[in-house]
C-alpha cells in the first residue's frame, strides 16, 4: 500500500515535471484556481458561520426580550390585581363588619383565567377571607408557609414565591395547584384598629408555564428556562428529569451570569447562554443554545460548499484545459513541424497561421529559413551531381588511351604481317566500338549496345590473340531492352583475357552470360584461367594502392565503383575465384528499362 | 498513460471526491424523519392509573421523535384481548413493544411465536419470554420492604394487618409482597388477599368485613385506591399504607388516611423505557435492568420540596 502510495507520488512529481506548455499553463491555471476556490470558500463560510451565529443570538435575545415582556406583563397584571384589592377593597373596609367576599370575588372572576385563588390573612393566620369559596384544611398552619414569611419580613414589599402546591384549602376533587405566590404585608381595619394582615394572590403556574412553553414550541435543541434570583428552577422544559436527575442543568451557574449572552462548556458540549433578568422579581430568564444546533444547521450548508466548490473546480478546470490548449494549439503545430525540419524533412511546411501575433511571426520567419535553406541543399546537391559526373567522366576517359594504344597496335602487326582482310575486320570492329563508346556523350546505354561492344571488343582480341581462347555468349534477349552505365563489360573480359586465359597453355574459355531475375540484371564473365586466391579476390574491389600491370588500366574497381555510383551501394560487381580452377565475376545492375531513362540522359 | 493523463485523472479525481463528500454529506445531513411506531399495552382496571407514566413516555416520545400508541387492557378480558391488541400492533407495523403485562403462561407461549423480529421492552413488571428484553422498573422488593419497615415503625403493638396483594400473576406484586413480608414479619399478619387477576373492591371490603384488621396494606395503585375508598369513612386515619401516586392516593396522604405511601417515579419510568426501546431500536439490544426511583411519603414530608415536585404532576 505505502509502495503504492510512494509510486503514486513519483508519478505525480514526474507529471508536474513534465514541461508542455499546455501541460505547464494548464498546471499553474489549475493550482491557481484550487487554491483561490478553496481559499474563498473557507473565507465566505467563515463569514456565513460567525452571521448565522451572529443572527441566532440576535433571534434568541429577541425571543428573551418577548417572553420577558409577556412574563413582566403577567406578573404586574398579578401585583395590579394585589393592588386593587389592598387599594381599592381592604384599604376601605372594617372586617369587623364588612366582608371582603364581593370585591373579591368580582377580582377573580375577572381575572380567573391566570389566577388559582385570592385570599386573605390575619397575622397570626386566620383566614379573613378567600375566593373561591374554599375551606382551610383543618390544622393548616399558614405562618410557616414561604410566603407568609416573607411578606412579614419586608413589609413594604411583594413577595414573589418560587412555584409550589398550593397547600392551604381543602379540595375533594383531589385537585391540587401549582402556584406562585404573590404575598404582601397589608393594613386590616378592625372595629376602628389598625391589625396586620397578609394578602395572598395566588397566579397559576400553568400561565407561565404555557407562555415559556410557547418559547419553547420550536423543538429545536435550543430552549428557555426560569430560575429565581437563588437559582432555583421555576421553569424547565425538562423539568420532572431534572428533578429525578435523569438530565442536568447548570442553573447554579447561569444565574451568576450578568444580562447578555455568554459562553460555556456544560454536559461535555460548547453552549451559548443568553440570560435576561425580570423585573420585580429577580428571577432570570435563560436561553441555552448548544453549539451542536449551529453545526445542525451550517451541516447543510458547509456540504453545498464543498458541493459548489467542487463544481465550480470541474468547470474551472475544464475552461483552464479549454483555454491552455487554445492558447498552446498554433505553438504545437508550430513544434510540430519544426521537429518535422530536425528530422531532415526540407518539404516540411512550417506552420505561420492562427495563434497570437508572435508565433505568427515566428513561423513566417522559420519558414523563410526553410526556404533558404532548401535552396541551398538543393545547390550542394547539384554540385555534388557536378562533381560526380566530372569523376566519371575521368574514369571513362582512362578507358579510351589504353584501348585505342592496345587496339591500334594489333591493326600494325596484322598490316605488317599482310593480313589485311583481318585489319579490315578489326577496324571495322575498332569502329563500332567507338560509336557505341562514343554513344553521342551518354553515360547510360542499353544493354544492347554494352554487349554489341563488348562483342566487337572480343572480335578484336580473338584476332589479335590467335584464337587462343574461345568466347561464348549466352544472352537472354529480353535484356536488351534494360539499360547499363557504359563499358562495364569490356574492362572485365579484358581482365579476363590478361589474368585468366593469356597465360593458359590450353585453349582459355570465357563465357558472356546476361540474364534477368525478378528487379535485378545479372551479367557473368567466366573464365577458365588461373583463378586467385580468396586474399586477392578481396582486395580486387577495396586495395587503392593496387597497381595493375596488363590490360587497359581500367580495373574492377573502377567498374564497381561507377556502377555504385550510378546506382547505389546495393549493386555492382561479386567475384568469385578458385586457383587454376577460373573466376566468375558477376556484375548486378538493377532492371531499369533503357526507355524509361531518356529524359535523364539529358542531364548526363 | 502519459504523466499528463495521470495528472489531469488526479485532479478529476479530487474534484469527484470533494463532490462525492459535498453530495453525501448534503443528502445526509438534510432532515431524517425515521420516525419510530411504538405501542405500549399496560394492564389495568383503571384509566386513570398510569396518567404519570403516559407523561413520561409522551415525554420521551417528543425527544426521540417516537410515535406511541398507547392501549389499556382490562385484567378482566383475559388474554385473548391482549394478544388480539399484540397482534393488531404487529400488524400495523410496530416497530418495540412495551409492555406491563401479568405472567400467563399461554399469553408467554404466544408471545414467543409472535414476537421474533420485534424489540421488547417491560416496565413494573416483567414475564418470561425466551426473547431478550429490557426491564424498567423500581425495586419492588425494597419498596414493599420501606413500606413494612414504615409500618412497624407506626404499629402499636398486638394491632393486625391485612394485605391486599392483588394480581398475583404480576411479578411486580409478589416481589413487593415478599419484601413486606420480609420486613414485618409473618406473625403479625392475619391475612394475605391475592388472586389470579386485580382485585375488585367488593372482594377486599367482604374480606375486610369477613376478617377486619387494624392495618391494611395495598401493593399497587388500584388496590391502595380500592382500599382507601372502602375505609376513608371509617375512620382509618393512618391505618393504610400502600403503593401508588394518583392524586386521589396523594390526596389522602394528605388527609393523614394513608399513613404511609411508596411512590414510584413512574413519570421516570416511562421516559426511560421509551429510551431504552429507542436504543434497542437503534441495534443496542442488550438486556438491561434499570432502576427507577421511588419516594416513601407521609402526610409530613408530603409538602417538601423535593416530595411535591415528583407527588403532584404539574397542570398541563
Amino acid at each position: 500500500m505505502i509502495r503504492k502510495i510512494k509510486k503514486t507520488c513519483k508519478g505525480l512529481r514526474r507529471a508536474l515535471n513534465y514541461r508542455s506548455i499546455q501541460f505547464t499553463i494548464s498546471a499553474s491555471f489549475t493550482l491557481v484556481t484550487l487554491v483561490s476556490m478553496l481559499f474563498m470558500g473557507i473565507v465566505l463560510y467563515s463569514k456565513f458561520v460567525s452571521k448565522t451565529e451572529e443572527t441566532t443570538i440576535k433571534a434568541t435575545e429577541q425571543l428573551l426580550n418577548q417572553t420577558n415582556v409577556n412574563l413582566e406583563t403577567y406578573l404586574r397584571n398579578m401585583m395590579r390585581i394585589s393592588d386593587s384589592m389592598y387599594y381599592s377593597v381592604i384599604k376601605d373596609k372594617d372586617i369587623s363588619r364588612d366582608s371582603l367576599d364581593t370585591e373579591m370575588n368580582l377580582l377573580y372572576e375577572v381575572n380567573k383565567d391566570n389566577l388559582v385563588s385570592i385570599a386573605c390573612f390575619k397575622d397570626d393566620g386566620k383566614l379573613v377571607a378567600a375566593t373561591p369559596v374554599a375551606t382551610l384544611k383543618k390544622n393548616i398552619d399558614v405562618t410557616s408557609q414561604e410566603w407568609f414569611v416573607s411578606a412579614n419580613e419586608q413589609m413594604e414589599n411583594l413577595h414573589f414565591s418560587t412555584p409550589h402546591v398550593q397547600n392551604l384549602f381543602d379540595d375533594t376533587s383531589y385537585r391540587y395547584y401549582w402556584v406562585a405566590s404573590l404575598s404582601r404585608m397589608v393594613e386590616l381595619t378592625s372595629k376602628g384598629n389598625n391589625i396586620r394582615g397578609v394578602l395572598l394572590v395566588d397566579m397559576n403556574f400553568s400561565g407561565i408555564e404555557q407562555l415559556f412553553k410557547k418559547s419553547n414550541a420550536s423543538g429545536e435543541l435550543e430552549y428557555i428556562y426560569l430560575v429565581d434570583s437563588k437559582g432555583d428552577i421555576i421553569y424547565h422544559p425538562k423539568q420532572k428529569l431534572i428533578d429525578s436527575q435523569v438530565v442536568e442543568e447548570n442553573n447554579r451557574k447561569a444565574v451568576i451570569y450578568e444580562d447578555g449572552s455568554h459562553s460555556e462548556y456544560f454536559g461535555g458540549e460548547k453552549r451559548i447562554v443568553t440570560v435576561k433578568t425580570v423585573a420585580y422579581t429577580g428571577w432570570k430568564i435563560i436561553y441555552v443554545t448548544p453549539y451542536s444546533t449551529f453545526n445542525m444547521s451550517l451541516n447543510q450548508t458547509r456540504y453545498f460548499v464543498i458541493l459548489l466548490i467542487s463544481i465550480m473546480m470541474l468547470i474551472m478546470v475544464l475552461v483552464n484545459q479549454f483555454v491552455s490548449a487554445q492558447i498552446a494549439k498554433p505553438i504545437k503545430r508550430l513544434d510540430k513541424s519544426v521537429k518535422g525540419l530536425e528530422n531532415g524533412n526540407l518539404d516540411v511546411v512550417i506552420y505561420e497561421g492562427g495563434g497570437s501575433d508572435e508565433i505568427e511571426h515566428l513561423g513566417k520567419s522559420l519558414n523563410l529559413v526553410v526556404v533558404q535553406l532548401r535552396k541551398l541543399m538543393e545547390k550542394i546537391v547539384i554540385e555534388q551531381e557536378e562533381k560526380r559526373k566530372s569523376e566519371l567522366d575521368a574514369l571513362q576517359s582512362q578507358i579510351n588511351p589504353h584501348f585505342l594504344y592496345n587496339t591500334l597496335d594489333s591493326i600494325v602487326w596484322m598490316i605488317e604481317g599482310e593480313r589485311y582482310s583481318e585489319a579490315v575486320c578489326m577496324v571495322t570492329d575498332l569502329a563500332s566500338l567507338f560509336r557505341i563508346s562514343l554513344s553521342k556523350g551518354k553515360n547510360i546505354i542499353s544493354l544492347k549496345d554494352e554487349i554489341i561492344h563488348a562483342k566487337n571488343y572480343m572480335n578484336i582480341q580473338k584476332i589479335r590473340y590467335k584464337d587462343k581462347f574461345e568466347i561464348h555468349y549466352e544472352i537472354e534477349e529480353e535484356i536488351y531492352d534494360y539499360q547499363t552505365v557504359k563499358l562495364i563489360i569490356q574492362p572485365l573480359l579484358e581482365n579476363a583475357i590478361y589474368y585468366g586465359v593469356e597465360a593458359m597453355y590450353d585453349e582459355g574459355e570465357i563465357i558472356l552470360r546476361a540474364y534477368k531475375k525478378e528487379d535485378n540484371i545479372y551479367l557473368e564473365i567466366i573464365d577458365n584461367g588461373l583463378g586467385m586466391t580468396q586474399d586477392s579476390v578481396e582486395s580486387l574491389l577495396t586495395d587503392n594502392t593496387r597497381k595493375r600491370t596488363k590490360g587497359s588500366g581500367v580495373g574492377l574497381k573502377n567498374v564497381n565503383s561507377r556502377i555504385q555510383l550510378r546506382y547505389g551501394e546495393d549493386y555492382g560487381l561479386k567475384i568469385e575465384s578458385q586457383p587454376d580452377e577460373g573466376t566468375k565475376v558477376t556484375i548486378h545492375l538493377p532492371a531499369i528499362l533503357y526507355s524509361d531513362m531518356r529524359g535523364e540522359q539529358k542531364h548526363d | 498513460m502519459t504523466n499528463k493523463m495521470k495528472y489531469i485523472l488526479s485532479i478529476l479525481l479530487l474534484i469527484l471526491l470533494l463532490f462525492s463528500l459535498g453530495t453525501y454529506g448534503y443528502m445526509s445531513s438534510e432532515d431524517k424523519n425515521d420516525t419510530y411506531h411504538v405501542s405500549v399495552i399496560l394492564e389495568s382496571n383503571n384509566s386513570e392509573r398510569w396518567s404519570i407514566l403516559k407523561q413520561g413516555i409522551e415525554s420521551a416520545a417528543k425527544e426521540y421523535n417516537t410515535e406511541i400508541n398507547i392501549n389499556t387492557v382490562s385484567t378482566k378480558t383475559g388474554v385473548t384481548e391482549c394478544l388480539d391488541i399484540i397482534r393488531r400492533e404487529l400488524k400495523n407495523g410496530t416497530d418495540g413493544l412495551i409492555l406491563d403485562l401479568s405472567n400467563n403462561s399461554k399469553l408467554v407461549k404466544e408471545l414467543d411465536d409472535m414476537l421474533l423480529d420485534t424489540q421488547i421492552v417491560m416496565i413494573e413488571s416483567e414475564i418470561p419470554i425466551s426473547k431478550g428484553y429490557s426491564y424498567i422498573a423500581p425495586d419492588n422488593y425494597k419498596m414493599g420492604y420501606d413500606l413494612g419497615s414504615n409500618l412497624l415503625k407506626n404499629k402499636k403493638k398486638g394491632k393486625t394487618i391485612g394485605i391486599v396483594v392483588g394480581n398475583k400473576k404480576k411479578n411486580s406484586n409478589m416481589e413487593r409482597k415478599n419484601g413486606l413480608i420480609a420486613a414485618i414479619g409473618d406473625r403479625n399478619v392475619s391475612w394475605i388477599l391475592e388472586d389470579d387477576s386485580e382485585l375488585t373492591e367488593e372482594v377486599i371490603a367482604s374480606k375486610m368485613n369477613e376478617s377486619p384488621v387494624d392495618y391494611l396494606v395495598g401493593l399497587n395503585t388500584v388496590v391502595t385506591e380500592e382500599i382507601l375508598d372502602i375505609s376513608k369513612d371509617n375512620g382509618t386515619q393512618g391505618m393504610v399504607y400502600g403503593v401508588g401516586n394518583t392524586e386521589k392516593i396523594v390526596y389522602y396522604v394528605d388527609q393523614g388516611v394513608l399513613g404511609c405511601l411508596v411512590a414510584p417515579n413512574e413519570y421516570i419510568m416511562g421516559y426511560m423505557s421509551v429510551n431504552s426501546m429507542f436504543n434497542r431500536l437503534n441495534y443496542d439490544t442488550k438486556e438491561e435492568r434499570t432502576l427507577v426511583d421511588y419516594l416513601v411519603i407521609n402526610k409530613e414530608n408530603l409538602y417538601d420540596v423535593e416530595n411535591q415536585k415528583l407527588m403532584f404532576p404539574m397542570v398541563e
